[in-house]
């Protein structure tokens, strides 16, 4: 383990070097710049040298095993990541669960669980949405009763991320009723090991399965492994949301499709029609332009060390244009679009199916567009 | 090529300090009624109005200051545009950029900035290309004799009403040349634009004219001109789509319908956050450019590429954002006597010179292949 390193301390270029080496000693090449996600399995032994570099939390404290960066730095760590097409992994504990766990956590809670976090010895699944409980979240009716000094857990979350894979979940289960229905709700850390749970996987367009109903029926939890006040766990759910709303608005996914749209129009020969030159400028044009809005949000970031609301601008613009550039690739490819590839190639309706998503996960558009109504044009609620 | 730092950055509190400047000067001569008498100006420009352009400094505080200006560096110019626009002022700031900017460029240039700085002298860019073409000033039709005598037609220069001279590019046997041609030889035929402005075509027939640089000095020169001018034209575009969505928001804050607020009505609040998202990135695109522009000066292709992208976002942006408010004010939208008019002819205007979007994504395209062209020669 590398002792002490001051990473804020360091100058950006040493910082951004270090980083860089970093990843091309320790990531395998046949994991970046790969569109799919990998399952643990085989993201686990990058996971693992980044644990024993101590370099995989980098917004934790020091103090906790992490590196301290400042939201500056933090931002130049990530924005490496991308560069570097390191693969997405199973870190959801360290990156949403970690800073909970941090601010609301009781010393033993701390102590049991940011060590399983990040040694990878655990991995975490979120699971706040319900079938009837999307936007509208704190609606959720999955529901925890106290017995004889235990947590009983019955019912259902759905749209749950990895929790095929996870060995454990970080959950709001509605401990009490009436009231606001922001309260009552507790943030529970589940064991996906007890009995009464089961995960069905859930298949997407895309033909993946990353992500999954959990049911629960009677399923007993410590009291101990509530994180914050029995009942305030929606306090500690918004808490999770920190200066790093800008990464889901993010252009890389945006920019990877443009690559792929410049290959789709070169492999059909369109490169000399004015049409497709057109059409490829204008895709162009929102992905630069998408990357100048991102670039002014992380200047705020960098300056100020948060972003305000108006970053939902951001988040509906690039969403938007992967959507608009996974259609042009469709258009390019012609009938052939809706040829299944071959095993391990990427096919034109890859990035056509991946775009969905993003508009509808972290907050869907229309509720980024209330966001902008409300808080920053100051338009009466509806 | 190498590149001059000739520009040094405009400081946080110069920038501010210019804004308030600009912004106080609006409020003082601009508004509706500034806006409405571009339409009754027999010809010309007001008087006092390029007065205060010039004594404010704000004419020549972009150009270097070896050519006589104040090396502010272009963001002063845009931050003076944007200002003027939204008090409905920016006539023809834009204009006498674009022709001092091209003087500064050349070296026998020097005499006539030196008039204008003093207000003796009123030079009018004369070129107007459109179509593919339209930031290529190669493709000038007008041509130059051996005897120096221009021949050809120009329309629609901005700046033309009033102007003392026109600088024009033209095809001589030799090349490209960009000559002086005096408003006494060439008498332009004035035409309005939507909102007003008014614009000369002019009829060239064997006219005299001055050679004051050719070849490769005028080609750069003039790009830099027309990039430079776009650019400034973009901002005075923010201004309006800024000012067309205060006007929205105050509108859907108080306009009542079926007893509550039209603003709380979620179909009009997506499409104004949509307009808000356009306005943050029109910001955005045109921070990030202004801040490059200056070092780009020795490299086309790149400034090229960043200006075509800047103007076409701010077109679009504009356009989007007019033809929306215009809806959110339903008939009094469309009326002519309702200020909002004034922003979106002006808008109108704005988004067709200099590069609409769709000339703006050819000429990208056309500099990506001039770039692939360069990179090649260089590997071989």
């Amino acid at each position: 383990m590398s002792e002490a390193i001051d990473w804020n301390a360091l100058p950006e270029a040493e910082f951004r070097a270090r980083i860089r080496d970093f990843i091309e000693r320790q990531c395998p090449p046949e994991l970046r710049h790969r569109a799919r996600r990998f399952t643990p399995d085989i993201t686990m032994p990058w996971f693992k040298a980044l644990s024993q570099g101590g370099m995989i939390a980098p917004g934790w404290p020091t103090d906790y095993g992490g590196m301290g960066l400042g939201p500056a730095r933090h931002l130049i760590y990530i924005e490496e990541m991308e560069a570097a097409g390191t693969p997405w992994l199973h870190d959801s504990g360290v990156r949403n669960l970690g800073p909970a766990l941090i601010a609301h956590g009781t010393g033993a809670q701390k102590a049991r669980y940011l060590p399983l976090i990040a040694s990878g010895d655990t991995i975490w699944c979120q699971g706040y949405s319900e079938p009837a409980s999307g936007s509208d979240l704190a609606s959720l009716r999955c529901e925890g009763r106290f017995e004889e000094g235990r947590l009983i857990i019955n019912g259902q979350k759905i749209w749950t991320t990895s929790a095929h894979v996870a060995t454990h979940m970080f959950g709001l289960i509605r401990t009490a009723k009436g009231g606001r229905k922001q309260e009552g709700i507790s943030f529970v850390l589940i064991d996906m090991s007890l009995p009464g749970i089961t995960v069905r996987p859930i298949e997407t367009l895309a033909g993946e399965t990353d992500f999954c109903e959990v049911f629960f029926d009677e399923v007993s939890v410590d009291p101990a492994d509530i994180l914050g006040a029995p009942d305030q766990g929606w306090i500690v759910a918004r808490s999770l949301l920190g200066f790093e709303r800008i990464w889901a608005g993010s252009p890389k996914r945006a920019i990877r499709a443009l690559g792929h749209l410049e290959q789709q129009i070169a492999a059909a020969g369109l490169e000399a029609d004015g049409y497709w030159r057109d059409r490829l400028t204008q895709a162009r044009f929102d992905t630069l332009d998408a990357q100048d809005l991102y670039t002014s949000f992380a200047d705020l970031v960098r300056t100020d060390g948060k972003v305000g609301v108006e970053v939902s601008a951001l988040k509906i613009w690039s969403t938007q244009t992967f959507q608009s550039i996974a259609e042009a690739i469709v258009e390019a490819g012609g009938a052939e679009a809706a040829l299944l590839p071959d095993e391990g190639r990427e096919g034109a309706l890859e990035p056509w199916y991946e775009s969905r998503a993003p508009t509808i996960f972290a907050g869907t558009n229309e509720i980024h567009r209330n966001i902008l109504a409300y808080s920053v044009l100051g338009l009466p609620k509806s | 090529m190498t590149m001059h730092p000739t520009f040094p950055a405009l400081d946080a509190e110069t920038a501010q300090m210019l804004r308030d400047s600009v912004a106080r000067y609006g409020e003082r001569a601009g508004g509706e009624a500034a806006g409405r008498a571009r339409h009754v100006q027999a010809a010309g420009y007001d008087p006092a109005h390029l007065t205060v352009l010039r004594d404010q400094g704000w004419l020549m505080m972009a150009l270097p200051e070896a050519a006589g200006g104040l090396g502010l560096g272009l963001g002063a110019a845009g931050i003076v545009a944007q200002g003027l626009a939204r008090a409905h002022l920016a006539a023809p700031f834009t204009a006498l950029h674009v022709a001092s900017a091209a003087l500064g460029r050349i070296s026998g240039g020097a005499d006539l900035l030196g008039e204008m700085g003093e207000g003796a002298a009123l030079p009018a860019l004369g070129w107007a290309g459109t179509g593919a073409s339209f930031a290529d000033p190669t493709a000038t039709r007008v041509t130059c004799d051996t005897g120096g005598r221009l021949s050809g037609a120009v329309r629609g220069i901005h700046g033309a009403v009033g102007a003392s001279e026109f600088l024009i590019p033209a095809r001589a046997p030799g090349g490209l040349v960009l000559t002086r041609v005096s408003a006494d030889a060439a008498v332009p035929a004035i035409a309005r634009l939507a909102e007003g402005t008014p614009v000369g075509h002019l009829a060239l027939d064997a006219t005299p004219a001055e050679v004051i640089a050719e070849g490769a000095e005028a080609r750069a020169a003039l790009r830099v001109a027309l990039d430079e001018g776009a650019l400034l034209a973009a901002a005075e575009l923010l201004a309006h789509v800024e000012a067309m969505i205060d006007l929205a928001r105050a509108h859907l804050l108080t306009r009542q319908q079926f007893g509550r607020p039209i603003g709380a009505f979620q179909a009009l609040q997506h499409r104004m956050a949509d307009l808000f998202v356009q306005q943050s990135l029109a910001r955005a695109v045109l921070a990030a450019a202004f801040a490059r522009i200056d070092a780009l000066e020795g490299d086309e292709i790149a400034r090229g590429q960043l200006v075509a992208r800047a103007k076409a976002r701010a077109n679009d942006a504009a356009r989007l954002t007019a033809r929306e408010v215009i809806q959110f004010f339903g008939a009094m939208g469309t009326t002519e006597e309702f200020g909002l008019s004034l922003h979106v002819k002006r808008v109108l205007v704005l988004a067709g010179w200099l590069g609409t979007s769709a000339e703006q994504r050819a000429r990208f395209a056309a500099l990506e292949d001039e770039r692939a062209r360069e990179r090649a020669e260089e590997r071989t």
